[in-house]
């Protein structure tokens, strides 16, 4: 076997760079951010009371909010209480298919839908929630219990909240939701929501208005209280939605889904926010929602920003927007343009600050594991799996990578970190010593190559497989890349270019998006260059998709068309593991359980980890009360990170930018604002 | 003329058909539909787990006959257009393909025949200049600037000034064509104005690659003429030159370029269709290339055939104005 013992070869971790434009959160509890409570007096903008609550057309805004508000704690908001004006401008690439979120239809992504749509819990603003205390905020539930034996959970929604045409939220909403969209196999509410999302069984029942109770099949499995946020359970206005459901209409599933189109304005929401015009190809534009149910310490109702724009252009141009200042907002995550522009910002003419959260951007070298026939591989193609099933030949891939240089080769200065693989520094699991690392030891890794069997037999610099495997071919692996991304292929070339010393010859496969997803999603590929997803960064999210939990969730190892997966040994533990994670509550044993899998993936180099770096959030410099540290994504994307309803503009940075300034919106349906 | 005419349309028919098969033949040919860009999004923008997002792409293959094979995609496309003339239904905006056409084609036409008059009136006044200074040093300087106009990729000169405006300068008025609040407006002399600011960079690179082509044309041809016989008359009989070279020169020297501008509306169509990507402006270059990436197959096709027919009318006008010109260029040689 290995002629190098493996603890020998591993080495010192060393520790990411410091940055100075890096921002660390305030690590706070949850209840330090917000609690629920009825306020002395209540306030709104000026314009409001005047034009609509003193016309008569809108009753006072104490009797639009519940009893008990949702209030946004005055110590916890970077820049205090804000004032109300002044519009954040979007841009996006997507374009919105119509606005029944839970039928199915996407608004075009980009923090609309974050916008428009309140869910059972919160997840984004969990960056600053201290790791000992960390659990979903409350949202539309604004506490739970759980029953003794941990199967059923009891939740309260919040009392005398009503959607922004004043209609009551209560738990016909809530029902609505889960019987005639999550149970109903003919709708497809848009992120995926199904019965088993909550677990195999789970039931869901309105004990009155505004109590539901969840019967589990299992105890205490606080892992569905994540689901229950942002995208899964964020229940639609059911008195507009009912009356075009298939079971309450002669209409179709399919007329169903596109009763709301995006022409249709004012479609009710819980969001801070509702749509109220709309052009093609230009502009979408949302106004204050007058019933919103959320204030500050001193009875402001939020949100503090009137309107909302998303300019329908690019996601390329959304970088170059926010830079110019025409736009106000984006997440920046191509390295390559870091240094340009921080300089930019830098200049104090720029409209625009940068600000990069912790290292949550990830690149890892995946290896597709499946013996099992998943892509239905050729002879060389499976003679590659085997070999990368074997955890020497991933330790010595490890080894010959230099990552200093592979982030270099990104960017230079600070902003890339050394990455082994598993979870994330910087992350609320991650733990440095239970970290194994197998640092640049070139020599090491040819001496496991050649102890493998696989030698140049044709003296033509490349390995040959055994005699007897993939005819003693040389050993050539197809590295799948996604060229829409300068950063993906930028890797990628790296990763070749530096495997060619250990005498393997990777040949580039770099395909567009949706044609790369596709092959990485069947199973045809040697090895992908990935940029791995928010199960990796927050842990409490997407938590199955840690190991092959399941036959079709992993993203480089999944089962044959007979549903055939074959574990390694290692991988059973880590499937065992994460089973355990996800019926744990308690969070020391969590972190104990992710201390456990993170030495087992990173000791058997489970994905070769790349390199890792932060995303910046780029925004415009008039806005106020944006918390330090917010990353791009972790629990959810900047858009829900910053708080949007509690951002403001002071009043002597504030710009005339709304299109429809003094109005709200008008009736559902309706051509407008009001 | 009309048999000609009527000819050249009917040959158009099954070019136009052979087209449509190829060019859907060639969209269809990757991995992917667009479902798997539905997937992707609901993984990447929504957190959805791997597993569920491919179940709800694939429930919306079956909905939409994405399954279906190509031959019948192709035929119930092609039925559509035939008897319906329905481009089919674009899934990525959720609307008839036509629309989609309808609100974008006018903007590109209008962006493309503004950048095509500027770069004409321009190119030929500038060759004029050229030309009627022959080796002096306006002629190199504008040699220079032909020379650059030819060769610098339009994307390219496009992604440099939109770095230098926004890096450099500082300039915020750039992509869509009129800022949020004059996009809203009634036409008028304010959102003109607006128009202007954000789509001089597009006008301008557009207009700076079919200048250059038609500066050297020009230059080229009035020198010829500006040698001829009949100019050596004009100047002996003791007009002034500014009239022989502006009532004598000129005129003789402009037919190439009439000629040329059959063939022209394509070419300057792609001029600004590869300007807009870079800058993102609702034309139609952003949302064949945005189509294709998301397999939005309809759309690609249909905005493809589109051009296929502008392509064959600009080469119809280009035959019906040399035949106008030159008799012997009829149809069989058929005399009418």
């Amino acid at each position: 076997m290995l002629a190098i013992p493996a603890q020998e070869l591993a080495g010192e971790l060393p520790d990411p760079p410091e940055f100075a434009a890096q921002s660390e959160p305030v690590f706070v509890s949850v209840s330090d951010i917000l609690e629920y409570k009825a306020l002395p007096e209540y306030h709104e903008p000026d314009w409001v009371t005047s034009k609509y609550v003193d016309a008569g057309s809108l009753p006072p805004v104490a009797e639009r909010l519940p009893a008990e508000p949702l209030v946004y704690k005055t110590a916890n908001m970077p820049d205090g209480v804000g004032v109300y004006g002044d519009t954040m401008r979007h841009v996006i690439g997507g374009r919105p298919e119509g606005w029944n979120y839970i039928g199915g239809q996407s608004q075009g992504w980009g923090g609309i839908d974050i916008g428009l749509s309140e869910c059972l819990t919160r997840t984004g603003p969990l960056f600053m929630v201290k790791a000992d205390e960390l659990q979903p905020m409350p949202n539309l539930a604004k506490s739970w219990e759980w029953s003794e034996d941990g199967k059923e959970l009891t939740m309260h929604l919040i009392e005398g909240a009503k959607w922004s045409d004043g209609d009551p939220f209560d738990s016909d909403d809530v029902m609505f939701y889960w019987n005639d969209n999550v149970m109903d196999a003919n709708v497809s509410p848009l992120n995926g929501a199904t019965p088993e999302s909550f677990g195999v069984g789970t039931t869901l029942e309105a004990i009155d208005a505004y109590t539901i109770k969840w019967t589990f099949q299992e105890a205490f499995p606080t892992q569905y209280l994540y689901t229950m946020a942002y995208g899964t359970f964020c229940p639609g206005p059911s008195h507009i939605l009912k009356p075009a459901h298939p079971n309450y209409s002669d209409n179709t599933y399919e007329q169903y889904k596109n009763a709301f189109p995006p022409e249709y304005m004012n479609i009710p929401v819980m969001g801070a926010w509702v749509p109220v015009e709309y052009r093609p190809d230009d502009i979408i534009v949302m106004r204050r929602n007058p019933y919103y149910w959320k204030v500050d310490e001193n009875g402001n109702q939020l949100p503090y920003l009137n309107e909302m724009h998303y300019r329908l252009s690019t996601w390329a141009d959304r970088d170059v927007q926010a830079v110019a200042g025409s736009g106000d907002f984006s997440n920046l995550e191509q390295a390559e343009s870091y240094v340009e522009a921080l300089r930019r910002s830098a200049e104090d003419t720029a409209p625009a600050r940068l600000q990069f959260g912790a290292r949550t951007i990830g690149y890892a070298l995946q290896m597709n594991l499946s013996g099992n026939g998943w892509g239905e591989p050729d002879e060389r193609a499976q003679a590659v799996r085997e070999l990368s099933r074997n955890t020497d030949f991933r330790k010595a891939i490890s080894m010959t990578l230099d990552r200093q240089r592979l982030g270099e080769s990104l960017v230079r200065g600070p902003f890339t970190a050394i990455y082994p693989g598993g979870l994330y520094a910087g992350t609320t699991y991650y733990d440095k010593a239970s970290t194994v690392y197998y640092p640049y030891n070139l020599d090491a890794a040819n001496a496991i190559l050649d102890d493998m069997g696989l030698v140049d037999t044709d003296g033509n610099g490349v390995r040959n497989f055994p005699e007897g495997t993939a005819g003693g071919a040389d050993v050539e692996i197809t590295l799948l890349a996604n060229s829409d991304y300068a950063t993906d292929t930028n890797l990628a070339e790296g990763v070749m270019a530096q495997l060619e010393p250990l005498g393997l010859r990777v040949i580039a496969n770099f395909q567009q998006g949706t044609a790369r997803d596709d092959m990485a999603q069947a199973g045809q590929f040697d090895w992908h260059v990935n940029r791995q997803g928010a199960e990796m960064v927050s842990v409490v999210q997407g938590t199955g998709a840690l190991a092959p939990t399941g036959p079709r969730i992993h993203a480089f190892h999944r089962a044959n068309a007979e549903g055939e997966l074959d574990l390694l040994p290692f991988e059973e533990e880590l499937v065992a593991l994460v089973n355990e994670f996800v019926t744990t509550s308690d969070n020391a044993e969590r972190a104990e359980i992710m201390k456990q899998y993170q030495r087992i993936f990173t000791e058997n180099v489970y994905s070769v980890g790349l390199t890792q770096y932060p995303g910046a959030l780029i925004i415009n410099k008039r806005f106020a009360n944006i918390p330090a540290g917010a990353p791009i994504f972790m629990f959810n994307w900047a858009e829900d990170n910053i708080i949007r309803e509690r951002v403001f503009v002071p009043e002597d940075a504030q710009g005339g930018y709304e299109l429809h300034p003094e109005t709200l919106p008008g009736e559902p349906g309706g051509a407008g604002p009001a | 003329m009309l048999r000609f005419l009527t000819f050249r349309i009917l040959g158009a028919i099954p070019l136009l058909f052979l087209l449509s098969v190829v060019t859907f033949a060639i969209i269809q040919a990757p991995p992917g539909d667009y479902a798997d860009y539905i997937r992707s999004m609901l993984i990447n923008q929504g957190g959805v787990r791997p597993d569920l997002a491919e179940a709800q792409a694939e429930a919306y293959r079956q909905a939409n006959g994405l399954n279906d094979p190509i031959i019948v995609q192709y035929f119930r496309w092609i039925t559509g257009i035939v008897t319906r003339f329905d481009f089919g239904h674009s899934l990525y905006y959720n609307k008839p393909v036509g629309n989609v056409i309808a609100e974008r084609l006018p903007a590109t036409i209008a962006l493309a025949l503004v950048c095509h008059i500027l770069a004409s009136l321009l190119g030929i006044g500038l060759g004029i200049i050229a030309a009627t200074r022959q080796y002096s040093w306006a002629d190199t300087l504008l040699g220079i600037i032909s020379f650059l106009g030819m060769t610098i990729p339009r994307f390219l000169l496009a992604i440099i000034i939109m770095y230098v405006l926004v890096f450099r300068i500082g300039v915020n008025e750039i992509g869509s064509f009129n800022s949020a609040y004059w996009g809203g407006q009634p036409w008028g002399w304010g959102r003109f104005v607006d128009l202007v600011a954000h789509v001089w960079p597009v006008v301008f690179i557009a207009t700076f690659g079919g200048l250059a082509y038609n500066m050297r044309v020009m230059r080229a041809n009035l020198l010829d003429v500006l040698n001829s016989q009949y100019v050596e008359t004009a100047r002996a009989k003791g007009l002034p030159e500014g009239a022989v070279i502006m009532r004598h020169a000129v005129p003789n020297a402009l037919h190439p370029l009439i000629a040329y501008q059959g063939v022209v509306l394509p070419y300057m169509l792609t001029g600004e269709i590869e300007v807009a990507i870079v800058f993102g402006l609702a034309t139609v270059g952003p949302a064949i290339v945005g189509s294709m990436a998301v397999g939005d197959v309809f759309v690609t096709a249909s905005f493809m055939l589109v051009l296929a027919t502008t392509l064959i009318i600009g080469n119809i006008i280009a035959d019906m104005l040399l035949a106008a010109l030159d008799p012997r260029i009829r149809l069989g040689g058929n005399k009418e």
